[in-house]
């Protein structure tokens, strides 16, 4: 985990497992006296608004100290809230990715092992789900990819605020107007909503390599930002050996220039993105919907920028699994607090959303809610968390280390991710911790166990 | 700066989108930046290939104490229905053309071409001292921005009016699509002049060389029908966007806006 975002922002309070244990102790309300803590439960169920976004890093936000991009309104949501720091995507690719978020389920259940393809159809949707058994009005508008690129009118389990047909710069503005619109016009005596906020940026970051030969030095604009290019990071040249789908890096571009360049300019899409998300934010502030939504912010997946010499996702590394995770409600979540030890991940979203409405969540969801540490409560937490890539490749993460390994590669990787958090280390060889590589790979044998995969199931 | 003779595809803020381009042919004929105009601009996304996303329109109508009224139809298809924004903008008469006050309508379309009624909103907006005001629904909000700032439709009619290479360049917090988000930090400086061959449609064509062992030749791909058109480019950088690119033919008219993945292309006066 590069080192800022393991330290403590000057507004936000980190938190760690013994805090948890601690205010546990002491009880909620011995939380509640001190500054950030929860102080009431609200009485009506609360409005749910998962605001979805694609391809951000975790540490794309000024929150976590990022000093090469301006980003205050997730800034205010991680001032507001907890900010998961090892928070991860099941899948590192839009579609497997968005499928968890949606059922709780994992890729390899839901059916969405790659882009483009539907969710097996007997698992239900958050819409469907709380809608049907919550009475809660539910409301999606924007990226679907599902397989829609945006959310089809008849979506199950959504009304579907139409938008769509291009990418983030072009749409995710009507996105928020939409949501903007939504929010400003119902009534507050309706009863609880559900919004799916989804936006496309940072994801055209995509495309900015369809002409890599142009993006030379002397053709950038960089009169007035040759100061302002974020430097590579440091684990820029990386290849630790592994499976052969993590591939090689990108080759297109020859320069640290050109690299830099591309960072610059992703930085600005997560910045659009934030404008957009802050649109969302004021509506629900202004019209006084704030002091009883819980508000969650997360992305399917991370981007490359040029971590490992990577563009784009799909890679194991944490550049591509390591999504941001904020969640906020006045009153029922801590404010400002930085949790950076409990393993999570976008399974979650459908159980806390679910114990946040007072229903349960569907059979065999995999995800757990967060609520009690959202709350600072003390709970028993899992000690790892299995995550997919690229269909076949599998990921066991537990406090220390990350294994990685593909179904049909003999190669696999382990990294100590406390002292090499940059991932350039594989010490999966290393004799002296064949017994933590034996330990992982028992890990993930009893959590494949427990899968109800779609394909099996038919 | 010494102006350049190039190909569309050489210059990289107009490489994406040379298929946008087919056909396009450079407006002629007088034209004051200063006076009244109607420009319409093709909404143009580059993924790989270009498509038009929808239309653009703008405006504008002088006012004898130097400002003037900007009206902005923004139309984009979506998926199952079309958006839309009306804005009408009173612009200061400054090298950015800044907001004093602004109507915004924006609403959705069903599949029919009804509005769909809880999703649109009226909002209003002025400029007041150290900052915006802006009005939705009832609700007023401030926003605080030291020193200058303009929106990003404004700045359509502002490069029109900006001088070449000896203009200094201009810095300001820009208000990005009206949404009440300042996005500081922003220059629009001049950039180069250059003479660009807008349009066309790529052909092969042969040319000829003659070798010791014969005549060769190789094939080579024009654009046929293209227009040699003097430019001038601004270049806009700065917090919440992309570089982006604004190309002002001789007269002062824009014709191609570039920024990322999106451009908009002068389109007449936009009635297709």
């Amino acid at each position: 985990m590069p080192e800022h975002c393991r330290s403590t922002p000057r507004d936000a309070r980190a938190i760690t497992r013994r805090e948890f244990v601690k205010a546990g102790a002491l009880g909620l309300g011995a939380m509640a006296a001190g500054p950030g803590a929860p102080a009431v439960h609200a009485q009506r169920p609360p409005n749910l608004l998962l605001i979805l976004c694609d391809q951000m890093n975790l540490d794309a936000m000024s929150a976590l100290g990022q000093t090469h991009l301006r980003t205050p309104n997730l800034d205010r949501l991680a001032a507001r809230g907890v900010t998961f720091i090892q928070s991860h995507s099941t899948n590192p690719v839009c579609s497997p990715a968005r499928s968890s978020v949606l059922t709780g389920r994992m890729p390899v259940e839901t059916g969405v092992i790659h882009n483009d393809l539907p969710i097996r159809p007997d698992l239900p949707n958050l819409g469907q789900w709380l809608g049907d058994r919550g009475g809660y009005e539910t409301v999606y508008c924007g990226k679907w990819h599902l397989p829609q690129g945006y959310a089809p009118p008849g979506l199950a389990g959504f009304r579907v605020l139409p938008t769509g047909g291009g990418q983030g710069a072009g749409d995710d503005g009507f996105v928020s107007r939409s949501c903007e619109a939504y929010l400003r016009n119902r009534s507050m005596n309706s009863g609880p909503f559900l919004m799916v906020a989804s936006f496309m940026q940072p994801h055209d970051i995509c495309y900015w390599m369809i002409h890599p030969e142009t993006l030379v030095p002397e053709r950038l604009p960089l009169r007035h930002i040759a100061d302002r290019l974020p430097e590579l990071p440091p684990n820029h040249a990386s290849r630790p050996p592994g499976p052969q789908r993590i591939g090689n890096g990108y080759a297109g571009f020859k320069m640290a220039l050109q690299w830099r360049y591309y960072l610059y300019c992703y930085y600005r899409m997560v910045e659009m993105l934030d404008a957009d998300v802050g649109r969302v934010l004021d509506a629900l502030q202004e019209t006084g919907q704030a002091e009883n939504t819980v508000v969650v912010f997360t992305s399917d997946h991370g981007e490359g920028a040029g971590r490992h010499g990577n563009v784009q996702k799909w890679h194991p590394y944490d550049e591509s699994m390591k999504v941001p995770m904020l969640w906020s409600c006045p009153g029922q979540v801590a404010e400002g607090l930085r949790d950076g030890t409990h393993l999570v991940s976008g399974l979650d979203v459908m159980s806390t959303f679910c114990d946040y409405a007072s229903i349960g969540a569907p059979d065999g969801v995999k995800g757990r809610s967060l609520r009690p540490l959202l709350e600072g409560r003390q709970v028993t937490w899992r000690d790892h968390l299995v995550c997919e890539w690229k269909e076949q490749g599998r990921i066991v993460r537990t406090e220390r280390y990350k294994y990685v390994m593909v179904e049909d590669d003999p190669a696999e990787q382990l990294f100590d991710m406390q002292a090499d958090p940059w991932e350039m280390n594989n010490r999966v060889a290393e004799p002296a911790l064949a017994g933590t590589v034996a330990e992982h790979r028992r890990l993930l044998a009893e959590w494949n166990s427990r899968m109800d995969p779609a394909l099996a199931a038919g | 700066m010494p102006k350049t003779t190039t190909q569309m595809a050489d210059h990289f803020s107009l490489a994406h989108f040379l298929g946008g381009l087919e056909g396009f042919t450079p407006p002629t004929g007088p034209f004051d930046p200063s006076g009244s105009w109607r420009h319409g601009y093709h909404m143009l996304m580059s993924v790989g290939k270009v498509t038009r996303q929808g239309m653009l329109i703008v405006e504008r109508t002088p006012l004898a104490d130097g400002t003037a009224r900007l009206q902005v139809e923004c139309t984009k298809r979506a998926s199952g229905g079309t958006q839309r924004y009306v804005a009408r903008l009173l612009c200061g008469a400054n090298a950015l053309s800044g907001p004093i006050s602004w109507e915004l309508e924006t609403y959705l379309l069903d599949t029919e071409g009804k509005a769909i009624a809880d999703i649109r909103l009226e909002e209003t907006g002025r400029a007041v001292d150290g900052g915006l005001e802006v009005s939705t629904g009832g609700k007023t909000r401030r926003l605080v921005i030291p020193g200058a700032f303009t929106l990003h439709w404004s700045l359509l009619d502002a490069v029109q009016r900006l001088p070449g290479d000896d203009g200094a360049p201009l810095s300001f917090t820009l208000i990005d699509r009206l949404n009440c988000q300042a996005k500081p930090g922003h220059i629009l400086a001049f950039a180069e002049e250059a003479t660009i061959e807008l349009g066309g449609r790529p052909v092969w064509d042969e040319q000829k060389q003659e070798l010791e062992a014969g005549t060769l030749y190789r094939p080579v791909q024009r654009r046929l029908g293209a227009v040699a058109t003097n430019l001038r480019c601004y270049e806009q950088t700065g917090t919440g966007i992309l570089p982006t690119f604004y190309w002002v033919d001789e007269r002062g008219e824009l014709l191609v806006v570039s920024s990322g993945l999106i451009a908009y292309i002068h389109a007449g006066e936009g009635g297709t």
